[in-house]
């Protein structure tokens, strides 16, 4: 199959073997994206293990229903996403569209969701700074952390939309085959993405909440 | 080109995963609100693993992936344990 | 009549990888891993001169112990310019991204990275992350150690922080894509019959650097990250007077610089072993100790990093704990050394410059490596801690180390990345007067570390004076040692003999391809039936009369 050929790249001989490449490398990649956001909670665990009291008292000013609903989107995000993957995979090229479209959609929708979330927040002054309007000190903390780890994740959405955006329209132009192994890249990028923010939202959004 | 309807077949197991996700996620938001003690922390981070497990088996392709890749998968989540065991025996000790 | 059957025959196919195409973009826009490996070692030998020139800068400062030629505020800026650039800019990519590059497909039978687009992609992101550094010091330097430790660079650091940050930044991203790069390569694209413990030690000390790469690079990110914030931002993170634990910093940091040390000296490893075993004529002693041993570094590394902060305010229980772990790390290292040792024994050495500078290795290796274990152990660590004695330890295996690895390599290999002969002689006097200059530059500072003089200062009390000018001494010998080659390896561009398939009579898949290699490195992926290093029979000596490998790799599938 043309398309098909067209996928392969050097110095893949076969299809199977490239596509098995991608996965791998993707997986190391995604790795070493485990420590980086690791180191981050390596300090937020530290920080909460010291003041326990502190951070939940700062934790209780995050809001639940922007958290929940972003969880949310980004678990139908992932849902629209493998769909968007297997279905390029077996040649299904406007399903395919249909659902990197969709993905991108929510994907953009977390990220209006969150502008809105980081306006209310910035309204109530939960940005570390003379301002602050929480006491102990070490709730400050929890708040650095807060903006710090979201923020982290927030880009690493954007860079995946931007991915995300330029596959669709090169997979609309015909200019990428679906059967692509870059889309399995994707995908697994995309997945890892969302499997951040579950992490997160117990840590950020569900202490102190009792 | 295939027609496009028997693409329903690829629907089938991710939107039964993603109902338990979302079921997942009612629970963890609704358990948060009730008084575990020191049970809700384990208890939503017992969730998010459940989650992520789903999203890493299921999503990720993971059950049918070769052996190479899930060792690749879990080689970070290893490394962060090493990092957090040995740190922890500083903090942890610490008078 | 003669123009017509000129024009008729076909265009001549370039003869190798560096005829394929002249112009700069041929170079800026190469997916060729030969080529960009050439990128990279161009990079990194500019860099190892800028760092060059900032220490030579203080140790002519530290001639007198008044502070006769700069401030307390430049002399600070000058010691943490050679730190970064040497650490990050120098030895990290060094021997991976240059003969790692040029050399891991051809080692394993391969045409070509799994990933040659990201290949590219990770030297502009060296390059990006060059940017930001330069510009921390054009705009005036940063003064907080190349260990940026909290909170001073934080918080009361009035120097150019987040852009040197920003800068090593990006080139950890570098690091992390060579890292997938060559895993990938490795388990993926082995030509047939090429094992796991068919590899040479190079390409199985590769492996494990990029490991080691991958894992622990993004901690070092994050940390960096992490102070950026706090600085850019304003948001407390290792603030005490917030409650935040300035030793945070300084775990997340180890945890990725102390696995760094070993990205360093695990290539260098790897190219010894080639070198040995080929000058030596010898199959190496004990291979699957050998990689056992490197992977037993790369793992155990990961474990040991608390052991720089013994006096930071740890607790006294984790500080045994990585004590602990830090003699375990010395084994496999021991294992290596006396291996190569075993593997001259009853060997046919020839004196070549790879050789001399590889021997270079084992002795500065060894030493540095021993003063390790002194330094694992925690009283002695408190009583020699910021001091001399660390310094002086860290150079052994990383200049003495790694640096005589990077040379020997350099020799080893030149005559297959250019297709001509360095000039022997120059290169052989080059690589002792290397040896001779390190060892009167940092022998003193082990004496003067022990008795007291700290380490980041430039006024300091006279009776070091002595020990101080001693090191200068030998720093100027160093400088001129590192810029002969700097001259006579262009020269052999176009003026050293030209060299067939194998000058050396090594054995390894390199060795079969013309020099320089074409662009496609093998004409057919060849079919791999030989063990490593087959210089010899098993259970006979090193051949005294030829220098052919006694079972060829056969050269055609």
């Amino acid at each position: 199959m043309s398309e098909a050929s067209h996928a392969l790249n050097d110095p893949w001989s076969t299809l199977a073997r490239q596509r098995a490449a991608m996965s791998f490398g993707v997986w190391l990649f995604l790795a070493s994206e485990v420590l980086f956001f690791g180191g981050a909670l390596l300090g937020y665990t530290i920080y909460r293990d010291l003041y326990p009291d502190a951070f939940r008292l700062a934790a209780r000013e995050t809001d639940i229903v922007y958290g929940t609903l972003n969880t949310a989107i980004l678990l139908t995000s992932s849902l629209t996403m493998f769909v968007a993957e297997r279905s390029a995979h077996e040649g299904f090229r406007r399903t395919s569209l249909w659902c990197l479209a969709a993905t991108l959609a929510l994907g953009s929708a977390f990220l209006v969701v969150k502008g809105f979330e980081y306006y209310d927040d910035i309204a109530k002054g939960l940005f570390p700074g003379p301002a602050f309007p929480l006491q102990p000190a070490q709730t400050q903390i929890f708040w650095a952390f807060y903006w710090v780890m979201t923020g982290v994740h927030a880009i690493h959405l954007i860079l995946g939309l931007g991915i995300l955006a330029a596959m669709t329209v090169l997979l609309y132009r015909r200019a990428l085959p679906p059967q692509s192994p870059s889309f399995q890249g994707l995908a697994l990028y995309w997945h890892f993405v969302d499997s951040v923010w579950v992490v997160l939202l117990p840590l950020l959004y569900l202490i102190g909440r009792a | 080109m295939k027609t496009e309807t028997r693409a329903i077949h690829l629907w089938l197991m991710p939107i039964a995963v993603w109902l338990a996700l979302l079921i997942l996620l009612g629970l963890s938001v609704g358990s948060a609100y009730v008084q575990l003690g020191a049970f809700n922390t384990p208890t939503n981070l017992a969730i998010a693993a459940v989650k992520v497990a789903l999203v890493l088996v299921f999503f990720m392709q993971l059950q049918s992936s070769s052996a190479l890749l899930r060792l690749a998968s879990v080689a970070g989540l290893f490394w962060l344990v090493l990092m957090f065991g040995l740190t922890a025996s500083d903090y942890l000790t610490r008078p | 009549m003669t123009d017509i059957l000129l024009d008729s025959l076909p265009p001549a196919k370039p003869a190798n990888y560096l005829e394929e195409g002249h112009t700069l973009a041929s170079w800026l826009t190469t997916t060729d891993h030969k080529r960009i490996g050439i990128l990279y070692a161009l990079s990194i030998t500019a860099f190892f001169f800028i760092g060059g020139i900032a220490i030579g800068i203080v140790r002519l400062e530290l001639i007198t112990p008044h502070g006769a030629l700069l401030s307390d505020d430049q002399y600070n800026r000058l010691f943490t310019l050679h730190g970064i650039v040497m650490v990050w800019f120098f030895l990290v990519p060094s021997i991976p991204t240059t003969f790692g590059n040029f050399l891991l497909p051809l080692m394993i039978g391969a045409r070509e990275v799994a990933f040659p687009r990201l290949n590219l992609f990770s030297w502009y992101l060296f390059v990006a992350g060059a940017v930001f550094t330069v510009y921390s010091v054009i705009a005036g330097g940063v003064d907080t150690g190349w260990t940026f430790y909290t909170p001073f660079s934080t918080l009361f650091s009035n120097s150019h922080v987040i852009a040197a940050a920003a800068g090593v930044f990006v080139a950890g991203f570098s690091s992390i894509a060579t890292g997938v790069n060559f895993i990938t390569t490795t388990h993926m694209l082995r030509a047939p019959g090429m094992t796991w413990f068919r590899l040479p030690l190079m390409v199985w000390a590769l492996y494990t650097t990029s490991i080691v790469m991958v894992l622990a690079t993004p901690v070092l990110a994050m940390s960096l990250l992490l102070i950026m914030a706090e600085r850019f931002l304003g948001v407390p993170i290792f603030n005490p007077n917030n409650g935040g634990d300035p030793l945070l910093f300084q775990h997340l940091f180890w945890f990725y610089s102390h696995p760094a040390v070993y990205i360093m000296v695990l290539p260098a490893m790897g190219v010894v072993s080639e070198i040995f075993t080929c000058f030596a004529r010898r199959r190496v002693f004990g291979y699957s100790a050998m990689v056992y041993a490197l992977l037993g570094i790369g793992v155990v590394g990961f474990l040991v990093w608390g052991h720089h902060m013994f006096v930071a305010g740890q607790s006294p229980y984790a500080n045994l704990v990585f004590s602990f772990l830090s003699f375990m790390v010395a084994v496999p290292s021991a294992i290596k050394v006396f291996n190569w040792t075993a593997t001259l024994y009853r060997g046919q050495i020839s004196f070549e410059a790879p050789m001399l500078y590889a021997m270079s290795f084992l002795g500065l290796f060894t030493i540095g490596g021993l003063t390790g274990l002194f330094l694992a152990s925690v009283p002695i660590d408190i009583h020699v801690t910021d001091t001399y004695f660390v310094v002086a330890h860290f150079h052994f295996i990383m200049v003495g180390g790694t640096v005589s690895a990077y040379f020997a390599g350099l020799h080893f290999w030149w005559p297959k990345i250019t297709g001509r002969m360095y000039h022997e002689s120059w290169a052989r006097f080059s690589a002792v007067t290397t040896f001779v200059g390190f060892m009167v530059t940092f022998m003193p500072q082990f004496i003067m570390g022990y008795a007291g003089m700290p380490r980041r200062y430039h006024v300091y009390p006279e009776v070091f004076q002595i020990y101080h000018v001693i090191s200068s001494a030998g720093a100027l010998i160093l400088s001129v040692a590192y810029l002969f080659p700097l001259f006579y390896l262009p020269w052999s561009l176009r003026h050293g003999d030209r060299v067939g398939k194998n000058p050396w009579g090594a054995t390894g898949l390199e060795w079969t391809t013309p020099s320089p290699p074409p662009k496609d490195n093998f004409p057919r992926i060849p079919r791999v039936d030989v063990e490593p290093y087959a210089y010899h029979p098993v259970g006979q000596s090193a051949d005294t009369e030829g220098r052919e490998p006694h079972r060829p790799q056969r050269e055609d599938a």
